[in-house]
Parts: structure tokens; sequence; C-alpha cells
């Protein structure tokens, strides 16, 4: 196991120690071997990377650029043809309910399980921070949800949520709460998703425990001397000193949110005569239908740029809003 | 600085210890009734918080309890909650294994896995190592770029790379399931560089006095060295291709069932046996082949927690 | 490493090239739709899923029938999903079993072909063949699209048992005087600190919407196939169904506790008598004859809400796909395995079945096909010396001939789907159905108006 040391002592190494620009210390005695040497360099250096730039070409920038192509033409799954469709594509965004219906689940479901997935994942990382001794333990257990295959964790459950003999209920019952109907119930079909979440929270967990690992100690001492107590150290200390990870957290979480797919798909809609609730009719589920049960290439390449543009945009509001509360090692 | 830390933390401590040691109760000064009061206070602590951890290994564990004991129960027993089946039903494994090719869905999925996670994991290296080691114009941009398309929603990209396969003859093959990994995958690009970037430099100027080419500097130095997170993007990508429902049902689902991986496999599972498509409610058969495709997951993490672990702590830091 | 990195990039060229040009590449267009009765080659059909003794005597008859042609079964089910990934790759079978439903949707998308001459090339007339309603299922746009088999009409099997200890009579459990109705299922239902134990009254409303909007005199779906979800006439049967739920505890709870019965098991709802009534398919009573001592049923048919016993169709049928290599053989093998011929050796096949097994009761068979139904009916189904048993079997022999066909659409698939949410939220009390009925009408006219744009004009 200790061979994953290098690697911990690596990543602050980074900020210390840049191969490259180290070499740079040194000035070679000949300019003429050395720009002849830069030239190689750069060639070896393109070479190293080309397969990135092969697949970006071909699997990003290449695949945007056809999907866009795609958006503004129709497909015939019978004839395998295409033909010309103009701006048709977008405007059946705006006059097909079930695009704003499918977006305005997806956006709850962001809105309700982001704040909670952080929150959890936080306060379990706090926990395990104090456990001292015990923390390894607890941590492989907390993380094992996250080894579950997503499929699994979907089926069992499925009959957890059962709104009459379900485990969650019945457990929910010892306090006297009457459970929801949570798969049946449309308003309670995205908790119960978010539910399936946030038993996986611990991937997030990690980087705060991570992040918390770095918040030098004497900081809280200090404070401690002051007469902080623990709510006020947290505020004053604890939220911004790792501000970085909630904001890596908040952004990575929005974007996986906005993708939402298999657990919609598993419980919901896998078998087209299943009657499901519209609730539980998520964007990517809906694109998925549209571009692989109907065959619909236009109109699902439509919906894959206007999913695109949402997150883009709310990505940069995140970023933007960050920008004011991050506090960044680098800036101290 | 870390020693600064040290010092300054014992300093601390040793300040305090001699008027705790003393037990001196004085009203009229308020540092030792806090001392007295912490000490209070921190057993009740210490006792909330094992409580706590207690509470929540319960929560994260009772499903898999739960699951394995489901997995158990005849039919009509599936729904009592029972952690013990009252009617020990281990027949259920041997149903389960006759009426659905689960060797076969877990034999491919663990051969795409490989193939996906070993082509991830030298493909990522190779062009880590080309944005960490060598200087070229671009460079900075290139990268922004690479981080860039961590954002970028897989939507946007599927239909449109379904039609590159289809059109090279490849649907219902496995390669569309690992074929884009040769090209190396952002997050681990980015993982890879962070470690190349803690090497240091000297051990590569002094391999080129030697005369090593650029590829041997990245052959017998780099990759010796980065097995960790060689190893950390090895496992990541396992996992997810394990977990990879959406690309089975775009490139696989047009075979037959024995050609499925694990998660297709289960799906079709959940829809042979559900009662809403012909299928008879078998929820138990579900249940024990959940737990058959979990298995080997619980088994790498037993083997590579740590990379785990460590792995997803880096994402967290900033790059 | 350079001739690896060349193969790579030589590689993902030709991937670009190929990528782009996909788009541009135009398949064959489909359907001229003629048939020769010679059958020979090979044959691939798929999703043939109910090989039972009666599937396999069918499946012998139409081999023995087609001596030249080499058949190769996918026992799997259907699946809509994996059906269109097929035909976008060009590997679809020769002959594909689906749910009748399903047949207007391909047919409007020219996915599978028409089977008029089909038929007549073989001299079958359908419509002499098929219940009137088992023909307009999978009838569109003027052609017939596949071969349909099995009928399975709904009624509803009583659990006298409960219903004698709540002092309920069969004729009380009568569709067409809801009122009558609710009062009795008030009276058979048992709850359990809130929870169900004992549903009065199964109304099965997510698997036969139809049944509920049709048997009260609504419309789903038009002659030109066109959605008619905010018919007025609609509203009754969501307004009977939601009363029928409320007076047992809601629809939720009720969703919840059915989904937890053991239908297939020795627990089912009829013997731990979890229901008083049930709407069911006729196959339900197969899976309730090993229990006939611990159960006491019987069956009353649906009335319709003028009061004449009421079904709707549901069944599957065969269809052939557009870019079929050896339809002669798909259609030849199809009209095979529904002939008389097969019926009859099927019929064999399962009295047989049900002589070597002890207590078995043979309930019929349901082909779709009136005058098959009426040689098994008068050759195999005799006396089960149990009376509930064979009130049973009867009701679901004199209901079968009163069927209606919900209709064709485009669109089918998603109407009824949108039908499902405008139940669901009526039920569960989110939307009036009026309100509720208007939102699925108008997500449905957008399905068929994508479905519409999707079509492709046969013949």
């Amino acid at each position: 196991m200790s061979r994953v040391e290098p690697l911990r002592s690596a990543v602050p190494a980074s900020t210390r120690r840049h191969p490259a620009r180290a070499g740079r210390g040194a000035p070679d005695a000949r300019p003429k071997r050395r720009s002849s040497q830069r030239r190689r360099e750069a060639v070896a250096g393109f070479l190293f990377i080309s397969p990135w730039i092969i697949g970006f070409l071909v699997f990003t920038a290449g695949s945007m650029i056809y999907s866009l192509v795609i958006s503004f033409t129709n497909y015939n799954l019978a004839t395998g043809s295409t033909t010309p469709a103009g701006f048709s594509n977008y405007a059946e965004l705006f006059q097909d309910p079930k695009i704003a219906q499918s977006l305005g689940n997806t956006l709850y479901y962001a809105v309700l399980a982001v704040p909670l997935e952080v929150i959890v994942a936080l306060g379990l990382a706090m926990v395990l921070n104090r456990a001292g001794r015990g923390s390894g333990f607890f941590r492989t257990v907390f993380y094992l949800p996250k080894m579950t295959p997503v499929v699994a964790t979907a089926s069992v459950f499925l009959l957890l949520l059962n709104g009459n003999t379900g485990a969650i209920n019945q457990f929910l019952g010892f306090f006297g709460i009457h459970g929801p109907q949570w798969l049946v119930d449309p308003h309670w079909v995205i908790p119960s998703i978010v539910l399936m979440t946030l038993w996986g929270v611990s991937g997030t967990m990690v980087i705060f425990l991570a992040a918390l690992n770095n918040v030098p100690r004497d900081l809280y001492e200090v404070a401690s001397l002051d007469g902080a107590g623990p709510v006020r150290k947290f505020f004053t200390i604890t939220v911004p000193m790792i501000s970085g990870a909630i904001f890596f957290n908040v952004i990575v979480l929005t974007i996986a949110a906005f993708q939402v797919f298999d657990q919609a798909y598993l419980l919901f809609w896998r078998d087209q005569t299943n009657a499901s609730p519209s609730s539980s009719l998520f964007y990517a589920v809906y694109l998925f239908q549209q571009a692989f049960r109907q065959f619909d290439f236009g109109f699902a390449s439509a919906m894959a740029w206007l999913l695109f543009l949402i997150v883009m945009a709310i990505t940069l509001i995140q970023v933007k809003l960050s920008n004011r509360f991050v506090y960044y090692e680098g800036d101290r | 600085m870390a020693v600064d830390h040290v010092a300054q933390s014992a300093a601390t401590a040793s300040a305090l210890s001699p008027a705790a040691s003393a037990g001196v109760r004085s009203p009229s000064t308020s540092p030792v009734f806090t001392r007295k009061h912490l000490n209070v206070g921190r057993l009740i602590g210490k006792l909330v918080l094992w409580m706590l951890l207690l509470a929540f290994t319960c929560l994260f564990l009772y499903p898999f309890a739960w699951l394995l004991a489901a997995s158990l129960k005849p039919r009509d027993e599936v729904f009592d909650n029972s952690l013990i089946p009252a009617t020990f039903s281990p027949q259920n494994y041997a149903e389960v294994w006759t009426q659905l090719p689960l060797l076969s869905w877990m034999g491919i999925s663990i051969v795409i896995a490989l193939l996906a996670a070993g082509f991830a994991a030298i493909s990522s290296s190779v062009v880590a190592f080309g944005f960490a080691y060598f200087r070229f114009p671009g460079r900075g941009l290139l990268f922004a770029l690479v981080l860039g398309t961590m954002m970028l929603p897989t939507a946007v990209t599927m239909v449109p790379q379904y039609l590159i396969w289809r059109s090279l003859g490849l649907v219902g093959t496995w390669i569309p399931l690992f074929g884009a990994n040769l090209f190396g995958s952002a997050f681990y690009i980015f993982l890879q560089r962070q470690f190349f970037l803690g090497l240091p430099r000297e051990l590569f100027e002094a391999a080129r006095i030697d005369g090593a080419s650029y590829w041997g500097l990245f052959r017998r130095i780099a990759m010796p060295l980065s097995i960790p997170s060689f190893i950390i993007v090895f496992l990541f990508e396992f996992q997810a291709s394990w977990n990879n429902l959406q690309g089975s049902l775009i490139y696989l689902n047009g075979g037959s069932p024995s050609g499925f991986t694990v998660p297709l496999g289960i799906s079709y599972a959940m829809s042979v046996f559900s009662p809403t498509n012909g299928g008879h409610g078998d929820y138990q058969y579900v249940m024990v082949a959940s737990l058959l495709v979990t298995t080997p997951m619980l088994i790498l993490f037993a083997f590579g927690q740590r990379f785990f672990v460590e792995g997803v702590a880096t994402q967290g830091r900033k790059g | 490493m350079t001739a690896r990195r060349r193969l790579l990039a030589t590689a993902s060229i030709a991937l670009v090239a190929a990528g782009l040009l996909a788009g541009c590449s135009s398949g064959s267009s489909s359907s001229s739709a003629s048939f020769s009765k010679d059958a020979s080659g090979s044959l691939k059909a798929w999703a043939f899923d109910n090989a039972d003794d009666v599937g396999k005597a069918r499946l012998a008859y139409a081999k023995s029938h087609l001596k030249g042609v080499d058949i190769s079964l996918d026992q799997t089910t259907f699946d809509a999903q994996k059906f269109t990934t097929r035909v976008a790759s060009g590997n679809v079978p020769d002959v594909v079993q689906m749910d009748a439903q399903f047949v207007a949707t391909y047919a409007a998308q020219g996915l599978i072909t028409p089977l008029d001459k089909c038929y007549s090339i073989h001299d079958v007339s359908p419509s002499s063949t098929f219940y009137p309603s088992v023909r307009a299922d999978v009838t569109y746009d003027g052609h017939i699209w596949a071969v349909p088999q099995f009928y399975q009409p709904p009624a509803i099997i009583l659990n006298m048992r409960v219903m004698d200890k709540a002092g309920v009579t069969p004729e009380q459990i009568n569709t067409s005087k809801p009122d009558e109705l609710v009062a009795a299922i008030k009276k058979m239902y048992v709850a359990n600190g809130g929870k169900p134990s004992t549903m009065g009254f199964d109304p099965v409303a997510s698997g036969q919407p139809g049944l509920w909007i049709l048997g009260y005199g609504g419309q789903i779906i038009d002659s030109s196939g066109k959605p008619t979800l905010d018919d007025p006439k609609n509203v009754k049967g969501l307004q009977v169904l939601k009363q029928i739920y409320d007076a047992q505890g809601g629809y939720a709870a009720d969703k919840s506790f059915s989904d937890t019965f053991d239908t297939f098991g020795k627990k089912n709802q009829f013997v731990t008598d979890q229901v008083g009534a049930q709407v069911d398919n006729q196959w339900y009573v197969n899976v309730l004859t090993p229990f006939m001592k611990q159960v006491q049923i019987s069956a009353v048919p649906f009335y319709a809400s003028d009061g004449k016993p009421f079904t709707v169709s549901s069944g599957s049928a065969f269809v052939i796909p557009a870019g079929a290599k050896n339809k002669d053989a798909a259609c030849a093998w199809a009209l095979d395995l529904d002939s008389m011929g097969a019926w009859k050796a099927a019929a064999a096949a399962r009295a047989s079945t049900i002589k070597a097994t002890p207590g078995a009761v043979n309930t019929g068979l349901f082909t779709g096909s009136p005058a098959a139904d009426k040689f098994v009916r008068d050759t195999y189904v005799k006396s089960s010396g149990n009376a509930g048993f064979d009130k049973t079997i009867d009701t679901y022999y004199d209901v079968v001939g009163n069927g209606k066909s919900i209709g064709t659409s485009p669109a089918g698939q998603q109407i009824q789907t949108e039908l499902q949410n405008a139940l669901q939220s009526t039920l569960l009390g989110s939307k009036s159905p009026s309100a509720a009925l208007k939102d699925a009408q108008s997500a449905a006219m957008t399905a068929y108006r994508q479905a519409v744009k999707n079509s492709t004009p046969s013949k």
C-alpha cells in the first residue's frame, strides 16, 4: 500500500517543482543546438499528445460539429436517409410539452440532490475526520455503496422503497411517520431517486475528507483560544478553507445531475409498456428514447445542444459566483 | 513550515497540561472552568461521534444485508424485510444460473472492462507525459481544452459517435464500448499529469545525457514510477465500464441476451421477471443476479481500496 | 511506436471520413410487398417467446408444412428498443412476434411490410379468420400489417370467500352501476394500520386503461389515427376508477399493495384473500387451476355503461420487417402457426398435458380466431367438477366476441403512455380528470405529429 506514497507527495509538489520550468534555470551554452533541440522537443510533445488530439478531433470536436449538422436534418429509420429539416427540430423543442416537463424534472432533481449531496457528504467527512484510529474502517464501509453497480442499487431500492412493505417506510414507521408511496406517487419519484443518489454519496465525501485533512490544525487551536465555538469555527475556518473542494463538488455534481439516466431508465422506462409517472421522465432518458428508440436523430441532437447550452450557462454562473467566494491556497 | 506546525501545537499542548493535571477548580478563572467543561463535553462529543458512525454504518450496510437475505428467500417472503429468511432458499442461485446467462455477462463485462481500463490507462499516461514533460507552443491552451471536455455532457456526442461506429460496421460488437479509450480521457490525463509533475526533472535530464530517447524517458522512467496513478486510472475505468448501461443499450441491445454486458443483463433480468412485462414478479432472482454482479466490484475494492480513495481525493485538488 | 501511431492516425482519419459520410448514406427503400407462395431458404424468427406445450405443437406443425425451410428461432422477448436498434443496424430478422399495439406504429414508420398479398396468395381471409376487433388492431391505413394470434379478453374474477364474508353478491360487482359497485368494495375492503390487507376490487387501472375508457363510452384514437384523449366521454371512466380506488385506501396504497402480490405463486392474491375481485386476462385462470382447492372463484364480465358485457382486445401478432430477406417463408410460417391445423395440434397437445397432470383443468385456448376457439371449446373444455371454475371459464368464452379495438395510430404507444399519465394524475388526485386528459391530449398530439413526420408512405 505504500506504493501510493509517491502520488501523495506528488500532488502538492506540483506547485514546488515544475519539470518544464526547471529546465529554464540552466541556460544552454550553445544557442544553435538549443533551438533545434527545442523544435525536436516540441515535435515529440505533439507526438505524445497526438492520441488525445485525434480523439478530440473525432470524438469531441468532430462529433459536436456532426451533431450540429444532424440537428438540422430529419432521419428516416426505414430508409436510412436524411432530409434537410431547417430549424424545425429546434422549433419542436418549444412545442413538445415533454421537453419542458423533463427539463423541469431534471432541474428539480439537481436543486434537490446537489445541496443535499454536498451537505451529507461534508457531514460524513467531518464525522470521519474526527474518528481518529477507526476512520479507515468506517471510510471503507461508507465507500462500499459507491462500488455497487447502479443496476444493483436500483433493483434493491425498487423493493426497499415499496410504499406499504418497504424497509424504508417500515423504518419511518418506528418514529410514527407514515412514509410516502415513494415510487408510485409522482411527487415522491424524484426524492426517491435523490435518496438512491445519497446512498452512494461517498465519492464526494472522500474529496471533502482530503480537503479537511489539509486544513491546518493550528487555525482551530487559535480560534479556540479566542473562544470560538464549534459552529463559528465551522463557518469561519472550515468552510473558507475547503471552499475550493465545495466549489469543485458543486460543479461536478450539477453536471452529473443533468445527465441522470440509469436509475430513472431502470425503474421507470425500461419497458415501453410500463405505466410510469411523468415526473420520472428525466431529460437524459427522453433524449435517449428519441435517439435510440424512435431513432429521431435530428430531434435528439437538437435536444443535446439545448442541454449543452444549459449546462454551459449554469457552469459559467457557478464559476462567476465562485470567484467571489472561493478561497484558494495560492492566494495567500 | 511543517516543523513550525508541530512545534506550535506542542507548545499549545504543554501550556494547557499543567493546569489540567492540577485540576484546580476556581470559579473566578473562566479558562479552567472551560477546560473542565470541555472534558465532559469531549466525552459526550466522543459518544455522539461513535453513535453517529455506527448509525451511518448501519444505514450504508443495511441494503447489502437486505439484498443478501432477499436473495435467499422464496418469492412470497421477499417483501418481509426480515434479515434472516424464514424459508432458506439457496436454490434461487441454481435457478438464476439456469435462467440467465450470468457467467457469460460477467465474462463479457470483464473482457470489455479490462480492455477499456488498459487502453484508458496507457493512452492517458502517454498524453499526460506529453503535457507534463515537453515544452511546445499552445500547450497551455490545449491542456485547458482537455479540462474543458470534462464539462461536456455525453449526450452531445452520443448520436454522432453511434453513427461513426455504425458506418464502420461495428455496432453490435464490443469495440464501441472501449474503442474511444485509445485516445485518452480528460480526467485521467489530468490525474496522471499531476503525477508526472511531481517527478524530479533531474531524473529525466540524467537519462537524456545517457542518450535515452524521449520514448525511452517515458517507457523506462516515467511509466515504472507512475504505477500508482496507472492503477488508479485502471481501477476507475474498470468500474466505469462495469457500470456502463447506456453504452451497452446503444451498442449491444440488438443482439441476443447471451451477448449482453452486466448492466444490460440486469436490466434485461428486471424486464424478464417484471410483472408488468409478462414476467412472474420473481424479485428474488433479480436480487440474486444483483448480488452476483456486485461481488466482483467489492473484491476489486478489497484489493484496491487505497487507490480508489486516493484517486477520488485527487479530483478535488486544484490542478 | 511510429508504426502504431501511423496506424492510429490512419484509423482515426478513416473514422472521421466514414462518420461524416454516414449521415449522407441512404439505405434501400422499402416494401414493394409482393409475396410468393414458394417458401424456401432460411428463416430467422425473433421473439416467439411463448414456447409452452401449445407453442411447441404449433411450431412443429408449421415446420412440418415448410419442409424446405431452415427455421432458426430467437426466443427472447420482444423489446421495442432492440427492434429499432436492429433495424438501424440493418440486422433484421425475417419475422417478429410483438404485442399487437406496436403494429400500427411500425407500419406508419415503414419498418414493416403490409401483408394483404401475403394473406391473398395463401387464400386466407382475415375478415373470416379473426374476431373483428383483433383484425382491427393490426389494420392501419387500409392495410393489414400482421398475423394476429391469441386474444386475451379481460373479465372480472371474483373471490367468493371474501365476497360471502362481506355479504356481497356477484350481481353487485357490476361495472355499469358504479355506485353499487363502490358500496360493495367498501364492504370487502380491510385495512391494517392504514395499509390495505384486502382490496375489495382491484380494477388494474394501469394494466387495462383501454377497458375502462372504452367501457364507459370513451374514445382514445379516432379512425384516422389521431389521439382523442380529451374527448369529454373519457372523463367518466377515470371518475369511476378514482371512486373505486378512493373507496379502498387510495390508488397509491393499493398500487404498492398489489405490487407485492405473489401473483403466480402459491400465496397469490386469491389464495390469501388479498382481493375480493380483480380484473384479469383469461390466462390467469390457468395460473389459478393448481390452487383449485385453496380458492373459491367465480367470474362476471365487465359491463359497459349500457349494461352489456364488454371487453377490449389485447394479443400479439407476427410482423415481417421491411428489410426481411426471406419474406415468403416468413409469410408462410406466420400463417401456418395461426392456421386451424396448428390450433388443432396445439389443443391436442394441451389436452394431453392436462391428462398427464393430476387435477389440471382445460380452460381452453383463446386464439384470436372464432372458428379455432369454438373447436377447442367444443372438443376439449369439459366440466372441471368445480362450479366456480366452470363459471369463470364460461364467462371468458361468453365475453370474447364482444371485444372492441382501441384503435390504431402511428403514435399508438405514446397515446397509451399519455393515457396512463392522465390516469395516474387523476387517481393520485393531482389533477382533475378533464385537466389530466387535456394535458395528455396535447402531449399525445405532439407524439402523433413527430410520428407522422417520421412516417414513410408505404406501398
